[in-house]
């Protein structure tokens, strides 16, 4: 059926001149068949706003769109993934929802990538005029931004940015009745990891409330999913999508909440605490993914300047939206200089616990990071398995040791700055002797880029 | 599975067919709905999904606004949807195909045909827009609510997604005639209604909208009226008296509630003398450090307010209240001479101080949370039917104001009336009753939730069950209140003696009704009430809160900090009433084509003309006078609204253009409204939302 009959409304706005468009909108017919022909939309992630992406999008006259996601689909996503139906439950996330957009709005045409976004060469990605993102993990969102802006090229000599190297990233959040919508021009306006501490790290139960004092039942479900699960299954992987697993743990906490008189251990607490659910309805996913599909119109035609560039919306106390602009780091992790990672920690700690605070620190969140020192000598690996095993020992020695090992390993004197070693009898005054400092570098799956990292021994 | 209905043949006489269906549906209940509705059991909770499951939602007006709205409401699961069009089609069902060979006996039905608008069989446009409209319902000439009742259907089977054929005129125009002859009217066929949510409807004087309006506002019905026009959005949500219980029914909701003062011990012990036994089995003296640190703030804050006692007047009175500033510091003396080792961490303590409040700023049985204006309102409210008492019984001027519409409510109310009247009058009972069990037993009824808070096991457990214990009782007292206050009510309200004997007893509360109070006294500090503007209030003003939320995110967001302006806003929404006036005068919306739809084969010129830039230049200055006498009438800011010429322009050019990105925000949003007043959780809106996709921003403010 005609194009403009069928997409009369969006016409309406494409081929009149507006007083509020983007200073390089022309008005005309073009604009429409640019959006069904031409424009590449990559749409990452099939999940509650991937649905919705594909639909406002397919609505919006984008025909040449593309959707990646590894997943397969789950009785748990029906009351919002509406692309998706019960005898679905098991098939792969991007297939079906591909192919049933394809089926309501023949025109478009959706190609379904059932795949890992890491996994996907940068050549793929540079097909795309625009990438869209619905995806609940900040991992995944971390590395989306920093690979975009990977593939930007500049200049040899004037080391400007190339504009045919830009893809514009829509990005999308929500978590119950809260959203988030955002537009980043890689190299131009704040990133991803500019403004991470929008997203407040996991919160974690101390480890000694779980094991010596529990009250609560997550305490309980944590002591078995942390404590009992790798002392009485050792070697094996705990996956939170396993139901098998996710039982067991349930099974363990509730022994555990029973021999302590503690109530209201339940299977689906059980499985919130161990898989971080995030609690989803279909009307927040419905107003962001819109947002950002919106944008991406607006991107696509110059129909209205984009967004300045951050929509934080609460929808639990009335309706709620706030439009600003976030700013750029200059010394973001990836769009900026970085600048080392200061972090402060009592000289006594054990290398564990620098791990913890490393994969609780707000800028860095690695969870399972590797270490070296600066000089490029290994302090600790995660992986690979041998390299962990050699390094593995260190893990339980305070850092205070490990600091000092390594300047008489590297034929130095134990630094002059080691206030612990000459807090007695050394010539400076404690005030002004600044503490020892141990440089790292540190490499983690979750991090863009290897970090520097400068641990003050407290 | 189609759950089509082509008959027409009545419009209140669908209840009984709907019910047949809803009676087969949870004959079917999926076993596996746990599973499905896990992600917003998260959010709202069971209590809160049994609400959505019971509900009954009527959309009128299927355009992509509408549609995507009830597209929200149909994946969570509410028990029925009912959908109608605005207009009347042109022909029905009889002449096109079905979807199914199960509607074989509906397709004789014939349909009124008041006029011959097309645009609610579905057309090409309807595809550009529309998701839930197929290439083959157009070939095919559907009626649309017909076409989106089918594919909403197929979202989800706990559902009852039906479509009614007939034009809002004539539903009103019949729903009058009946009333005249002393039948039901439009406030009965509202009333069905759990909410009813209307979409791309302009409000203007005389529009129909306008009529159905007023029947929701005397029916108590909710109506969350909708609209995509070009960038921009709104939604406006209109009942008389809006009631809230909590934030939200997700897990630990609870947990983020604060004790009160009576757990702290600051009542008398005679009040609770279990917990202030458990509070002296702990004697600082005779712990060492370890145990010191973990002894429970409440025990600590206990026998601090207890040693401010003795030191300030001997132990005298038991009721001495730390409320001066030097009482506080006297407090945090003691505090700090009970650690045991100062440079330590003593995390508990370090609680005890942060929640000093409760000791000193709460007096016990003192109404917090903005109870005691809600409290108060409560006194005049029959326990009942949950109206003023006046209006039902006393005076006895009550039901003769009624129209016949609302004296058939009364007498045969439907199910989503008589469920509307229940929860209104038990939450009124039991503010009203609040005040009578603060006199009686000294503080407001116990949560049986205690926060987490540094403790050893076993003290934290103790503590619980006194908790538990109190808690229990409390619901006990509360509903043998709430009891006695309905068996005085039910003398008096003129309403009860209206229904049958079976509906009375529904509006009663059980002897063991303790779920029910239970989850009352739970709620107790979300309790709210938020009364909008009625359909013809043409007063305008800002939302009061908006500015205290733009305060706390600016606190908290990392945001540029500047106040948010919401000018444009403000101009958008004169701009949208501006134009339904235009509606009025012309028949069609400023810069809207006089052709509603292209054709499909449609040539060049026939294409230059509909998109028409020419038209736009004639609509705007018949627009811009239209639009500054309206915003005149206006006074959403103190400084007036401003209608920038570029703006006007804009909302000429769109032509009402309903697009489907800017209709699935509305839908969200409209559909997060209808789940908070189906629920009773969360905050609504009060009342009017505004999107503006020119700048991807929105704000919301009473209009």
């Amino acid at each position: 059926m005609g194009d403009a009959a069928r997409f009369a409304d969006v016409e309406l706005l494409l081929r009149r001149a507006g007083p509020l468009a983007h200073a390089a909108f022309e008005a005309g017919p073009e604009n429409g068949a640019f959006i069904a022909s031409q424009c590449r939309v990559l749409v990452i992630g099939a999940g509650g706003l991937g649905c919705e992406l594909l639909k406002d999008l397919a609505l919006s006259g984008f025909a040449r769109i593309d959707i990646v996601d590894m997943d397969v689909i789950d009785v748990s996503n029906l009351n919002r993934q509406f692309l998706f139906r019960a005898h679905d439950v098991g098939r792969s996330k991007a297939e079906v929802a591909a192919a049933f957009v394809r089926a309501r709005v023949p025109r478009c045409n959706v190609t379904a990538h059932n795949a890992d976004i890491t996994q996907l060469p940068a050549d793929f990605y540079r097909q795309f005029n625009l990438v869209v993102s619905g995806l609940d993990s900040i991992d995944a969102r971390r590395w989306l931004n920093a690979f975009l802006f990977s593939l930007l090229e500049r200049d040899a000599t004037s080391g400007e940015i190339d504009p045919a190297s830009i893809i514009p990233l829509v990005d999308g959040g929500t978590e119950g009745f809260l959203g988030q919508a955002r537009v980043i021009i890689p190299g131009f306006l704040a990133c991803f990891e500019c403004t991470l501490d929008l997203f407040p790290p996991q919160r974690n139960f101390p480890l000694c409330t779980i094991a010596n004092t529990p009250r609560l039942p997550e305490h309980c479900i944590e002591y078995a999913h942390v404590v009992l699960w790798p002392d009485v299954r050792h070697g094996e992987r705990f996956d939170a999508d396993d139901p098998a697993h996710v039982q067991w743990v349930f099974e363990r906490a509730l022994a555990r909440a029973t021999q302590y008189g503690i109530q209201n251990v339940t299977l689906r607490l059980t499985q919130g605490v161990v898989k971080n659910v995030i609690p989803a309805v279909a009307s927040t996913n419905a107003v962001i993914a819109a947002v950002c599909a919106h944008e991406c119109l607006k991107l696509a035609s110059y129909l209205a300047p984009s967004m300045n560039n951050y929509m934080m919306y609460n929808g639990e106390a009335g309706v709620y939206s706030y439009t600003y602009q976030n700013q750029r780091r200059p010394d973001c992790a990836v769009c900026g200089v970085p600048v080392p990672r200061r972090l402060g920690i009592s000289a006594g700690s054990t290398l564990n616990e620098l791990l913890d605070l490393i994969a609780a620190d707000a800028e860095l969140r690695a969870r399972s990071p590797s270490l070296r020192w600066i000089s490029g000598h290994a302090l600790y690996y995660s992986a690979p398995p041998a390299l962990h095993v050699q390094t593995s020992a260190n893990a339980e020695r305070s850092l205070i040791d490990l600091f000092r090992a390594w300047h008489m390993q590297n034929g130095l004197a134990p630094d002059a700055r080691d206030a612990a070693n000459e807090s007695e009898n050394g010539p400076v005054v404690d005030a002004q002797r600044s503490p020892p400092v141990m440089k790292l570098s540190v490499a983690d799956p979750h991090l863009p880029h290897v970090r520097e990292v400068h641990v003050e021994l407290l | 599975m189609s759950q089509l209905r082509g008959s027409d043949e009545s419009v209140s006489g669908d209840a009984a067919c709907l019910e047949e269906k809803e009676k087969t549906r949870s004959k079917m209940a999926q076993p596996s709905s746990a599973g499905r509705y896990d992600r917003q059991l998260r959010v709202w909770g069971e209590r809160g999904q049994e609400l959505v499951e019971r509900a009954r939602i009527c959309l009128i007006g299927s355009s992509a606004t509408g549609t995507e709205t009830i597209k929200n409401l149909v994946l969570p699961g509410v028990g029925a949807v009912q959908v109608m069009d605005t207009q009347s089609p042109s022909c029905g069902l009889r002449s096109h195909g079905c979807y199914g060979a199960t509607d074989a006996s509906h397709t004789g039905a014939t349909h009124s045909t008041a006029d011959a608008d097309t645009t609610q069989i579905c057309a090409a446009r309807d595809l550009g827009s529309n998701f839930f409209v197929t290439e083959d319902d157009v070939r095919h000439g559907r009626p649309r609510a017909v076409a989106v009742a089918h594919w909403l259907q197929e979202l989800n089977d706990a559902v009852v997604c039906t479509a009614e054929h007939i034009s809002l005129d004539e539903l009103l125009e019949k729903l009058d005639a009946d009333n005249e002859r002393g039948k039901s009217g439009v406030e009965m066929w509202v009333a069905q209604f759990s909410v009813l949510v209307v979409a791309q409807m302009p409000f203007s004087e005389r529009a129909p909208l306008r009529r159905l309006a007023a029947a929701c506002w005397s029916a108590r019905v909710p109506l969350v009226w909708c609209r995509s026009y070009g960038h921009y959005g709104m939604v406006r949500v209109i009942d008389r008296e809006i009631l809230t219980y909590s934030g939200g029914g997700g897990e630990g909701a609870d947990a983020r509630q604060p004790l009160d003062a009576s757990v702290t011990g600051s009542a008398s012990p005679e009040l609770w003398p279990e917990l202030h036994a458990f509070y002296d089995s702990f004697d600082f003296a005779a712990l060492d450090s370890a145990a010191t640190r973990l002894v429970p703030y409440p025990v600590i804050l206990s026998k601090a307010l207890h040693e401010w006692r003795e030191k300030h007047n001997g132990g005298e009175d038991h009721h001495a209240f730390p409320n001066l500033r030097k009482h506080r510091t006297e407090l945090q003396q003691i505090l700090d001479g009970w650690r045991k080792s100062p440079q330590c961490d003593e995390e508990n303590f370090d609680e005890a101080m942060r929640k000093l409040r409760l000791i000193c700023d709460v007096r016990p049985g003192e109404l917090q949370h903005g109870l005691a204006p809600l409290v108060a309102d409560a006194e005049h409210m029959c326990g009942i039917c949950g109206e003023e008492q006046e209006v039902c019984g006393g005076s006895g001027s009550g039901t003769g104001r009624d129209v016949s519409g609302l004296k058939n409510i009364h007498s045969q109310p439907p199910e989503a009336a008589m469920h509307r009247m229940r929860s209104r009058a038990h939450y009124w009972l039991f503010l009203r009753c609040v005040r009578a069990f603060v006199d009686q037993f000294g503080d407001v009824p116990v949560t049986a939730a205690l926060p987490d808070m540094v403790s050893d096991t076993e003290s934290y457990v103790a503590l619980q069950r006194i908790f538990h214990a109190r808690a229990r009782l409390d619901v006990e007292r509360m509903t043998a209140l709430m009891r006695q206050q309905q068996i005085k009510d039910s003398a008096r309200c003129s309403r009860m003696r209206l229904l049958p004997a079976s509906a009375r007893e529904r509006l009663l509360v059980e002897p063991d009704a303790e779920q029910h109070v239970a989850y009352l006294c739970k709620s107790l500090r979300g309790f709210r009430a938020t009364r909008t503007r009625a359909p013809d209030d043409t007063r305008y003003g800002r939302h009061p809160e908006d500015s205290e939320l733009v305060a706390q995110s600016n606190n908290s967001g990392g945001g540029t900090g500047g106040e948010k302006d919401d000018g444009v806003e403000f101009a958008v929404c004169a701009l949208l009433f501006a134009a339904d006036a235009f509606h009025e005068l012309q028949g069609r919306f400023p810069g809207q084509p006089p052709l509603r739809a292209l054709p499909v084969d449609a040539s060049d010129d026939q294409q230059v003309a509909f998109f028409s830039e020419q038209l736009v230049e004639e609509d705007c200055a018949l627009f811009r006078g239209v639009a500054q006498s309206v915003a005149a009438q206006m006074a959403l800011s103190p400084q007036g609204v401003a209608l920038d010429g570029n703006l006007i322009k804009e909302f000429v050019r769109c032509g009402a253009a309903e697009l489907h990105t800017v209709a699935s925000v509305v839908g969200g949003v409209a559909a997060q409204e209808a789940v908070k007043l189906l629920t009773g959780q969360f905050q609504p809106l009060n009342n009017t939302f505004i999107f503006d996709g020119v700048r991807g921003a929105s704000a919301s403010f009473i209009a």
